[in-house]
């Protein structure tokens, strides 16, 4: 058993906006073998989570991020231009490579769980060479050993009148987020030392 | 989603043979859990599939003018087991190939001349009730595409030539259904669209009061996550006044209630965007004539609701829908997108085509030139 799953950080997510801005703001620097576990109820907040995410990392603003429940998957590239060397990149006559990951946005909801079902989704082959936010990951047989698991809840406060639109739910959520590898935890004590959870943060075990 | 299902269908509309599991498409992509994903992973599975299509048709391979299949977008391992079969089949026996894209497969069927009348308005048109290219609607025209995984409006100028006028922006017409089904606790192996549909026949549909989605704003976009939650708000409140735990406790008639009211403000959602995409295309290029395809186009409710929007505008609007059972066949989707991509002269390199699981109209063949 891992020691990294005692560290834990738990926030308070106010409003849908700031959802997609923890999304944004862990997107920062993932890299292919990145796996994020998102947990909650239908309408918690985990696709909202997941466009933020994809939005940020794509840095794509007006990205459409759909529901992947129906197709199961959708997946969204992002181009890195790579420096090849060379220092200061005034002009172009360094080698620039350019490398192609593909963010999978999987939801297991549908699925039955067994490993039949699974293996139309290639789950090996994406953990290795893409990102991964899965939805339900409860569905999956075996959870990656590197990853951030993020568990999302609907506060019981009080129910809120919905806003002019009508169309927003104004109850706020909570988040928990668990890292599992070195690479997870040192990137939330960084965020976490950094202050970008200030206002957010309930409680934590991650300490300074 | 991705499908094994294979058809054969005649240049002129008629289909000559279905593979048995098109029977059940329908379960597929409108609802419940995926039976049988796994099964399209596996290739023994894709040639029992052609060869019940083969079958029914009365017909050997051999016997077949060209093969179409799925290229994208969809789940890459069963887009390639289907597509490397079909790459097989053609190199083997030296048929042309059509690489179909599975949206413009779920538009073109809203062209497959009506099933009942075509062999003798075929017949009347060329003479030889083969070669016929008589369609059900000419283009161009505007499509609704509505199912579980699609919720787009888009504007149809050409055998590969789409623009899309609206989509959502979060989830499809179809999700809302299944999952307002599932709130209810609603046998959704049927698919959560038919038992919200069914269930909603008892219920009054103005008896909750919902909110429409996005009214603040105007263009053709949908967005069905906040009409979710909305719904979920307003059964918990029934719930407490009736002192039940849960939505799926709640008796027949508030389910019910639920479900039309639901029912109606999802549809009403799609009468404002589609209304407005209507405006802005008959303006803009005179059209007037709108199909409705995808898995949701088989509700009653909702052929009715748009059939009024089309006939109530000052100038009437002509509707073409696929019969239900074709709302979801991805068999004879694939068959019909490859005998009208091939009646304008279209196919592809068997040898070079690969699949596209994420696969835009913009990059597909269609360039819109």
């Amino acid at each position: 058993m891992s020691t990294s799953n005692e560290y834990f950080l738990n926030l308070r997510i106010p409003t849908p906006e700031d959802m997609e801005d923890i999304g944004g703001l862990l997107s920062v620097n993932s890299t292919s073998g990145d796996i994020i576990l998102l947990d909650g109820d239908l309408g918690a907040g985990k696709t909202c989570f997941s466009r933020g995410f994809v939005r940020g990392r794509t840095g794509l603003p007006n990205e459409r991020v759909t529901s992947p429940t129906f197709l199961l998957s959708n997946t969204y590239p992002i181009t890195d231009e790579h420096d090849g060397g060379g220092g200061d990149t005034t002009t172009i006559t360094t080698t620039t490579t350019t490398a192609t990951t593909l963010i999978h946005h999987m939801d297991l909801y549908r699925l039955s769980g067994s490993e039949d079902d699974l293996a139309p989704l290639n789950l090996e082959h994406v953990f290795a060479n893409g990102i991964s936010l899965i939805e339900w990951p409860s569905r999956l047989r075996r959870k990656p050993l590197m990853r951030l698991d993020i568990t999302l809840t609907i506060s019981n406060s009080t129910i809120q009148t919905n806003d002019i639109d009508g169309d927003d739910d104004t109850k706020e959520r909570f988040m928990k987020l668990v890292p599992y590898g070195d690479r997870w935890v040192e990137r939330l004590k960084f965020l976490n030392s950094e202050g970008y959870f200030e206002d957010l943060i309930v409680d934590s075990s991650i300490k300074e | 989603m991705t499908n094994h299902l294979a058809a054969i269908i005649r240049s002129d509309g008629i289909i000559l043979g279905e593979s048995l599991a098109s029977q059940h498409a329908i379960h597929e992509e409108f609802g419940g859990v995926v039976p049988g994903l796994a099964k399209t992973a596996h290739e023994e599975n894709i040639d029992k599939v052609i060869q019940s299509a083969l079958q029914n048709a009365n017909m050997s391979i051999e016997d077949v003018d060209a093969i179409g299949v799925t290229v994208g977008p969809g789940l890459e391992i069963c887009l390639r087991v289907g597509c490397y079969k079909g790459r097989e089949l053609a190199m083997k026996y030296d048929k042309p190939f059509v690489g179909v894209h599975h949206l413009e497969a779920h538009i073109l069927m809203a062209r497959l001349p009506p099933e009942k009348h075509d062999e003798s308005i075929t017949k009347q048109l060329t003479g030889d009730g083969i070669q016929s290219s008589y369609r059900a609607m000419e283009f161009p025209f505007l499509a609704l595409l509505v199912s579980g995984g699609h919720c787009q409006i888009l504007k149809c100028l050409g055998i590969g030539k789409y623009t899309i006028v609206g989509g959502t922006l979060d989830d499809s017409l179809g999700e809302a259904f299944d999952k307002t089904a599932r709130l209810l606790g609603l046998p959704v192996g049927g698919g959560g669209g038919p038992a919200i549909e069914a269930l909603a026949k008892d219920g009054d549909p103005k008896s909750v009061t919902l909110p429409i989605p996005m009214q603040q704003r105007k263009d053709c976009d949908f967005s069905y996550a906040g009409l979710k939650t909305s719904v979920r708000l307003a059964a918990e409140r029934i719930c407490a006044e009736r002192g039940v735990e849960r939505p799926d406790e709640l008796p027949h008639q508030d389910k019910a209630n639920i479900a039309a009211s639901f029912q109606h403000i999802a549809f009403r959602h799609v009468e404002i965007r589609l209304g407005r995409a209507m405006e802005l295309v008959q303006r803009e290029d005179g059209i007037r004539t709108l199909a409705v395809v995808g898995g949701v186009a088989a509700n009653k409710e909702l052929r009715r609701r748009l059939n009024a929007l089309c006939s109530d505008r000052d100038t009437p609007w002509e509707m073409s829908v696929p019969p239900p059972r074709l709302c979801t066949d991805q068999g004879a989707m694939s068959a019909w997108a490859a005998v009208e991509r091939l009646m304008v002269g279209s196919s592809d390199s068997a040898e070079d085509q690969e699949v596209f699981a994420r696969y835009p109209f913009s990059v597909s063949y269609i360039d819109g030139s």
